[in-house]
């Protein structure tokens, strides 16, 4: 009897087995059943509760029923969806144009890259911040900084924690800076280089722990420090961009919309992502700036360092010079 | 016997299971690789960049195989005669140094240098925890294959060696020489082979594209998305190397698929050795060495807030054990179904030898089937665990075709001929003769899949997993988080094993057999 029982258990287990390989996905994997939604694929943190996703989200949906009652056909749930692990945003938009309808938060470059996608509509630019060396105050005073980058190989020396550009788009900035803008040598990249790391976040963190006096990331990193100061310490964080007399190179934020999507709805995205409601949360959300001019900047964001943003024509630019980039690096 | 257990339509599934999830993914991405790929990317830069890689991956393996067979030779050699209580110990330090995940090695390795304030070249970082990983197991097989050997003709040759004026340190040497050859020459390539292969250690400590082995350039190849003629490339040439050191691995170990290493019966007459006694208990004590770093960083970790160590358990608790869980059924089905595929299918499933897990992510992220069947959250855990599962078929055929052996045949065709049915044969007499190899294969898929990063990093979008969440700690220095996070790994690990194999009455450990 027990050995009967057992081998009727085992022979249940290998069945819940065989379903659950092909059955189970089909019928719990949402992208099969449900294609009623626009779903647009963006990086981890522009996606979630109180993100600038969230916001989108809002804005778009609020557009959409107002005019769906005239037009049955349009989608008016939009949602955002992380790319794929360690994956780019181009890479996971390469492997999903098939039923995926726009990417959200694709660098310039990346954003040249997709154009070339035969699934490629057209593109909106939304936000933008000059990238910079932000350094921390206390483990590296002002009078040790250098004020141009001639100085920067000599006073930065294995004390910079930067990105991996094979994976992450803040990384790419410095290719931009050694490639485009010829501000520093591959070979004085690698001296002022403390580690390399896969992602922005990644090595933010652990500049956050003391681990480096200086980090590559962005200006509105420092608006981050000053925007989130609380009581006595207000306007004055020990995390400062460092002023370079040339300027950094600029990262641009784009939109890239897709042909599974209609006119209507991609008019009402982009529309969505310039609209006042929109633009004003980027500054606090996606800490970066407004592209649309009549959007203020909140009171803290006057305290920032000024920084000189250089910008370049990336017109020309496809994936093979991304990889002769990477490969020089990687060398 | 195969005649009565031989069943062609699980034979169908097994095969069928590798042809539909590996070589018609790897086959259809591999055509759409290298046609949508432009042959000039294979330029002098990226050759360079192979190359370099090659021989990073070659020295660092060669190096690691050379350390552990030096290293273990010496341990083996001071610790053969021992007690049996001392070697026990040392069999347990090495078998939980030996299941630990690349991850939680490198993890460990980075925690350690980092006490004694080094920053260590990452060359020398991956060799120190590759030969970490593997020296105390070689030592531990070694030491039985000394007893072994002294217990038998031994004893003749080291009395005629002493008989004929040699030292007693000369007369261990060229006594124990020939199984210390033997046992060496089966290891090396199997070290050598690992080491080369492995994949999230080699990440975490080689911090950057210089060093780098080819497994790692193919995975951020596959991540950057922008040459797939060099993709196509990659994953050809690691199956290529695979392939190789599989054939030298085969010639080293002819005779030898399946031995059994579980203890040899023990004996309380010492063995002679030219050390002094204490040394063997010196020895074994030193194999604790790493345990106790691993329970240091543990028990560092116990200082994280109550708050912040239960959100990271709660983070990451669902897809980690579901990812083990589901692996460890479908390693179960699949035994169940190896069983009956008879010999010669068996020694077929070695194939899946030459496939790693970073190679599987390069065939399933171009698969068309993946977006609409495996595409988001649980149900891209599904196909990861069936993955996994298949990975371990190498496995699966050698552990139970070494117990399928020992059975004789005469017992089932007396059992069939007393009019038992074949099909009762099967469940009643060729599954519990491989009960204890299926429990080993259950343990050993749970706690590879608890460590495994490659195919969770690139297909379960934005789950986490504990082992992925402890790789980025420790990439960001928070080694007491990190060391949190695959505390609860070993902890999880420790528990399947004492489910596993500790009963109550029989308080033994098992030895692992390859």
């Amino acid at each position: 009897m027990r050995k009967t029982l057992r081998l009727a258990t085992q022979k249940l287990l290998l069945t819940f087995c065989a379903f659950l390989t092909l059955a189970l996905p089909s019928c719990t994997n949402s992208q099969t059943k449900n294609r009623a939604r626009i779903e647009i694929l963006s990086y981890s943190s522009m996606v979630g509760k109180g993100s600038l996703g969230e916001a989108i989200e809002l804005e778009f949906e609020k557009k959409c029923l107002e005019i769906k009652p005239d037009t049955p056909n349009l989608r008016c749930d939009l949602v955002l969806l992380p790319e794929d692990g360690d994956s780019n945003l181009v890479a996971s938009f390469n492997r999903k144009a098939s039923h995926i309808d726009g990417v959200l938060g694709l660098s310039e470059l990346q954003e040249k890259q997709v154009r070339h996608h035969p699934k490629f509509l057209r593109s909106t630019l939304f936000a933008h911040s000059p990238y910079a060396f932000i350094a921390n105050t206390k483990l590296f005073p002002k009078n040790l900084w250098p004020k141009n980058w001639n100085e920067v190989p000599q006073k930065l020396e294995g004390k910079v924690f930067i990105q991996d550009p094979r994976i992450s788009s803040a990384g790419i900035g410095l290719l931009k800076a050694i490639h485009l803008l010829k501000l520093i040598s591959s070979a004085d990249l690698k001296k002022i280089t403390k580690k390399s790391f896969p992602s922005w976040s990644l090595s933010y963190n652990s500049f956050l722990k003391d681990e480096a006096p200086v980090v590559w990331s962005y200006q509105s990193s420092e608006a981050y420090h000053l925007c989130n100061l609380e009581g006595s310490d207000k306007g004055d964080s020990a995390f400062k961009a460092i002023p370079l007399e040339e300027g950094y190179p600029t990262q641009e934020e784009w939109l890239a919309l897709s042909k599974n999507l209609n006119e209507i709805e991609a008019k009402l995205l982009e529309e969505a992502v310039l609209s006042d409601f929109v633009q004003k949360q980027i500054p606090l959300k996606n800490w970066m700036y407004p592209t649309s001019p009549s959007t203020s900047l909140p009171e803290c964001y006057k305290g920032l360092t000024p920084l000189k943003s250089l910008k370049v024509s990336v017109d020309q630019f496809d994936s093979r010079i991304l990889q002769n980039w990477l490969d020089q690096w990687s060398l | 016997m195969d005649s009565v257990i031989y069943s062609k339509k699980l034979r169908i599934f097994v095969f069928g299971l590798i042809a539909l999830f590996v070589l018609l993914p790897l086959g259809h991405s591999l055509i759409g690789y290298l046609l949508a790929g432009d042959l000039s990317s294979i330029n002098l830069i990226f050759l360079k960049i192979l190359l370099r890689s090659l021989l990073f991956g070659a020295s660092q393996a060669l190096a690691s195989a050379v350390f552990v067979a030096i290293l273990s030779i010496a341990i083996a050699l001071a610790a053969y005669s021992a007690s049996p209580w001392i070697r026990r110990l040392l069999s347990l330090s090495a078998h939980l140094v030996f299941v630990l995940p690349g991850t939680a090695l490198a993890l460990l390795t980075l925690g350690t240098f980092d006490r004694i304030d080094i920053k260590p070249h990452p060359w020398l970082a991956i060799v120190f925890a590759h030969t970490l990983w593997s020296v105390f197991f070689v030592a531990h097989r070694l030491v039985e294959r000394f007893r072994e050997h002294m217990k038998g003709r031994g004893q003749q040759q080291w009395q005629l060696c002493i008989n004929s004026g040699a030292s007693p340190l000369r007369t261990m040497v060229a006594v124990l020489w020939q199984p210390m050859k033997h046992e060496i020459s089966q290891w090396f390539p199997l070290v050598l082979s690992w080491s080369f292969a492995s994949f999230s250690t080699v990440l975490l400590l080689g911090q950057g594209p210089q060093h780098s082995t080819p497994e790692v350039l193919l995975y951020f190849t596959l991540l950057n998305d922008l040459s797939p003629m060099r993709i196509a490339l990659l994953v050809l040439l690691n199956i290529a190397i695979q392939f190789w050191i599989f054939r030298a691995l085969l010639k080293s170990r002819r005779a030898s698929w399946g031995s059994n290493f579980a203890f040899l019966k023990s004996s309380t007459r010492p063995l002679k050795t030219a050390f002094p006694r204490w040394l063997d208990t010196v020895t074994v004590a030193i194999s604790f060495v790493p345990l106790v770093l691993i329970l240091d960083q543990f028990f560092s970790a116990l200082t994280l807030p109550q708050v912040e160590a239960l959100a990271l358990i709660e983070s990451a608790m669902l897809p980690s054990l579901t990812y083990a869980g589901l692996t460890a059924l479908f390693v179960w089905g699949l035994s169940l179904a190896v069983i009956k595929i008879g010999e010669p299918s068996r020694r077929a499933l070695l194939v899946m030898f030459f496939i790693s897990p970073t190679i599987l992510c390069a065939a399933w992220l171009q698969f068309p089937p993946r977006s609409f069947l495996w595409n988001e959250g649980y149900s891209s855990i599904i196909l990861a665990s069936l993955l996994m599962a298949i990975l371990q078929l190498p496995l699966i055929g050698i552990w139970l075709g070494h117990d399928l052996k020992r059975i004789e045949n005469r017992k089932f065709h007396e059992a069939v001929s007393l009019g038992m049915p074949p099909q009762k044969s099967y469940w009643l007499l060729l599954v519990p003769a491989c009960k204890d190899s299926i429990k080993k294969l259950l343990f050993f898929s749970f706690v590879l899949a608890l460590g495994e990063v490659a195919l969770a990093s690139t297909l379960f979008g934005e789950l986490p997993t504990w082992a992925l969440q402890s790789r980025r700690f420790a990439e960001t220095y928070e080694f007491n988080t990190a060391s949190f996070l695959f505390a609860i790994n070993l902890s999880l690990s420790g528990l399947t094993y004492l489910l596993l194999f500790v009963r109550p009455k029989k308080f033994a450990l098992k030895g692992a057999r390859l």
